[in-house]
């Protein structure tokens, strides 16, 4: 909103200067005429653009120059502060506060109210870029539709799953097998000289649920997949890709054919890749900073006037619906770490459940167990017995499911935040104000050590 | 202890505890479908199993003669661990071939922890591997056509790690 009104009232100063000079158009009513703001929004630009360069032609109306009453002189000095301010901007941003402030002190010294000139200027410059954005996401769409067309062409095999099944009672190559042995038979092995096509389907579909675990780890059912035509038609198993589907959805799995007006899937596999839900292979990170100012009164040779502050929020999503949340200053490389033991979780992780409904996922999280079991041992001594009693507090937190650019459901969008606290059976809840800089996006990131062991096999 | 008499296909007798025995559910239901059980000189016919493996099979079950019953409790499998025991990681120290063999005795003795382990053994040789690491560890030969292999991969795209 903001911005919206910043740029209407500085298209209005070159507006007045041009209607004047050119055109007779009526000025009393400039909104409804949207060709003639946007012709004089173009102009703006040119003018602008030119301003930068600092080649000012002298040709200007008065009007203009009232805006700029620093005077031509000072557009030096004024570009100058701006690259100054710039600096510091990119400084602040990359978490060097004191450099930054550096910078900062130095551009107001040259321009005092510099950050509002800054402002603006990039108000505009995100106008200009977004117009071009648009214009060249909108070309490359297109050639993107043009290139995935022209791919389509080049492998026409639809239905790879009931070809290779056609392929596979082959007798001459496969002998009833479904893969080809590529061990040489003429060198001698010790013992037993049995290959694993020598399994039955049911043994080794039992190993592709280990496979897959209970961590749902699909990755390494495609990886197993791409290896031959016989394994391609296992791991297209659609039992499995079933089952996978009803431990992430639960109850809420549905059906293939929609019948809730849902989306439509072509097979299990096709609602597990499509539909929305939380990645497991991984955990979610957002990372929040925030300045504290120093305390002075402290005889202290580490004070500084301000301190910045970092830290992380990590959720893990575990496929039987368990969710694991941390906060802490820890870095991603030994966070993702403390949240790898999902039994014994250390007393800062909170755990909880988490459901998923549509493209939202809800999360209920409670403070560890070890936690309140600590808690129930200091009330033994209380003087008043029964007062924690049932006392209770819940995080409930809803995130909104979104797409990275490179990957599928990468993102997670604050959408709400409650803590239900429970004292003496009255049940309290307070919402926390999602402001953008406490609580940004959670980005999704993957960690391999999550799934190096099966744990248990899918069922 | 009673014991009672094993044969293998290749017509070795191991006589065994009848309790170790009695960890394989095809034995147990023999014994107790043909009243074997009372019979000292009974000989149990095990004609999947080579002398070989049912020697390995018998070991496994005698180590793990006194584990406790798997529950289905919730509580208790959170606690459990889940890695290979030591011991079982040493068992286990055989060739391909072998572990097979094993897999299929344990599929058809029906011995449910030997057959899970086993099976959890060839799953971990296959986490985490890309398709040639699998084709390498297996001797698979890569039946794909170049085009067939591309929508392979194209299909399988989604989980790609980036």
């Amino acid at each position: 909103m903001q911005r919206k009104t910043t740029l209407k009232s500085m298209d209005i100063s070159p507006l007045l200067d041009n209607s004047m000079s050119d055109s007779g158009l009526d000025m009393a009513d400039p909104d409804t005429s949207s060709d003639y703001q946007s012709r004089a929004l173009d102009e703006f630009r040119v003018n602008w653009q030119r301003e930068l360069q600092g080649q000012h032609e002298a040709s200007r109306k008065p009007a203009e120059a009232e805006e700029q009453p620093a005077g031509f002189e000072d557009i030096d000095a004024e570009t100058k502060a701006q690259s100054l301010y710039r600096t510091a901007v990119e400084l602040e941003q990359r978490g060097k506060v004191y450099d930054a402030l550096a910078y900062y002190r130095k551009a107001t010294q040259i321009v005092p109210d510099i950050e509002f000139k800054f402002y603006e200027q990039q108000n505009l410059k995100n106008d200009v870029n977004k117009t071009y954005h648009n214009l060249l996401s909108n070309f490359s769409k297109n050639l993107d539709l043009h290139e995935t067309e022209a791919k389509e062409d080049v492998v026409p095999i639809d239905g790879l799953y009931e070809k290779f099944q056609r392929d596979l009672c082959c007798e001459e190559i496969y002998g009833g097998k479904i893969l080809i042995n590529s061990r040489d038979t003429n060198v001698l092995t010790t013992g037993s000289n049995l290959h694993i096509s020598d399994l039955p389907a049911e043994i080794l579909l039992h190993i592709l649920r280990w496979v897959v675990s209970s961590q749902l780890d699909m990755r390494s059912l495609e990886q197993f997949s791409a290896v031959c035509k016989g394994f391609y038609v296992y791991g297209r198993d659609e039992e499995l890709w079933r089952l996978a589907c009803v431990k992430v959805w639960g109850n809420n799995v549905g059906s293939l054919d929609a019948k809730d007006g849902g989306a439509c899937y072509e097979t299990w596999r096709d609602m597990f890749i499509r539909r929305e839900r939380v990645l497991f292979n991984g955990c979610y990170i957002s990372k929040t900073t925030y300045l504290r100012m120093g305390e002075n009164s402290f005889q202290d040779q580490f004070y500084r006037p301000l301190q910045l502050v970092e830290y992380y929020r990590y959720i893990r999503f575990l496929p039987d619906g368990k969710v694991l949340m941390m906060t802490n200053a820890d870095e991603p490389a030994q966070g993702v770490n403390k949240l790898k033991q999902i039994y014994h979780t250390r007393p800062d992780v909170l755990r909880g459940r988490y459901r998923l409904f549509g493209s939202t996922v809800t999360l209920v999280l409670q403070k560890t167990q070890q936690a309140r079991a600590t808690a129930q041992r200091h009330r033994r001594g209380s003087l008043l017995p029964g007062e924690e009693e049932g006392n209770n507090t819940q995080y409930v937190i809803e995130l909104r499911i979104m797409n990275s650019p490179k990957r599928r459901f990468a993102q997670l969008v604050w959408s709400n935040y409650t803590l239900v606290q429970q004292r003496n059976k009255v049940e309290t809840s307070s919402e926390f104000e999602l402001t953008a800089a406490k609580y940004p996006p959670l980005w999704f990131s993957a960690v391999k050590s999550y799934h190096l062991d099966a744990d248990a096999p899918l069922t | 202890m009673p014991n009672i008499k094993l044969q293998s296909s290749d017509e070795e007798i191991f006589d065994t505890d009848i309790q170790i025995a009695k960890c394989s559910g095809t034995i147990r239901t023999m014994l107790e479908d043909c009243g074997m059980e009372d019979d000292e000189n009974a000989i149990v016919p095990l004609p999947n199993v080579n002398s070989t493996i049912l020697r390995k099979v018998l070991t496994w079950a005698n180590y793990h003669k006194d584990d406790p019953q798997p529950t289905e409790d919730d509580e208790s499998k959170e606690k459990r661990t889940d890695d290979i025991t030591s011991w079982d990681a040493d068992f286990l120290k055989v060739d391909q071939g072998t572990l097979f063999e094993l897999i299929l005795a344990a599929n058809y003795l029906d011995i449910k922890g030997l057959l899970e382990l086993t099976c959890k053994t060839v799953a971990n040789m296959i986490k985490g591997k890309t398709p040639e690491d699998i084709r390498k560890t297996f001797n698979i030969k890569k039946d794909f056509t170049p085009a067939e292999e591309e929508q392979v991969r194209k299909e399988n795209e989604w989980c790609e790690e980036k």
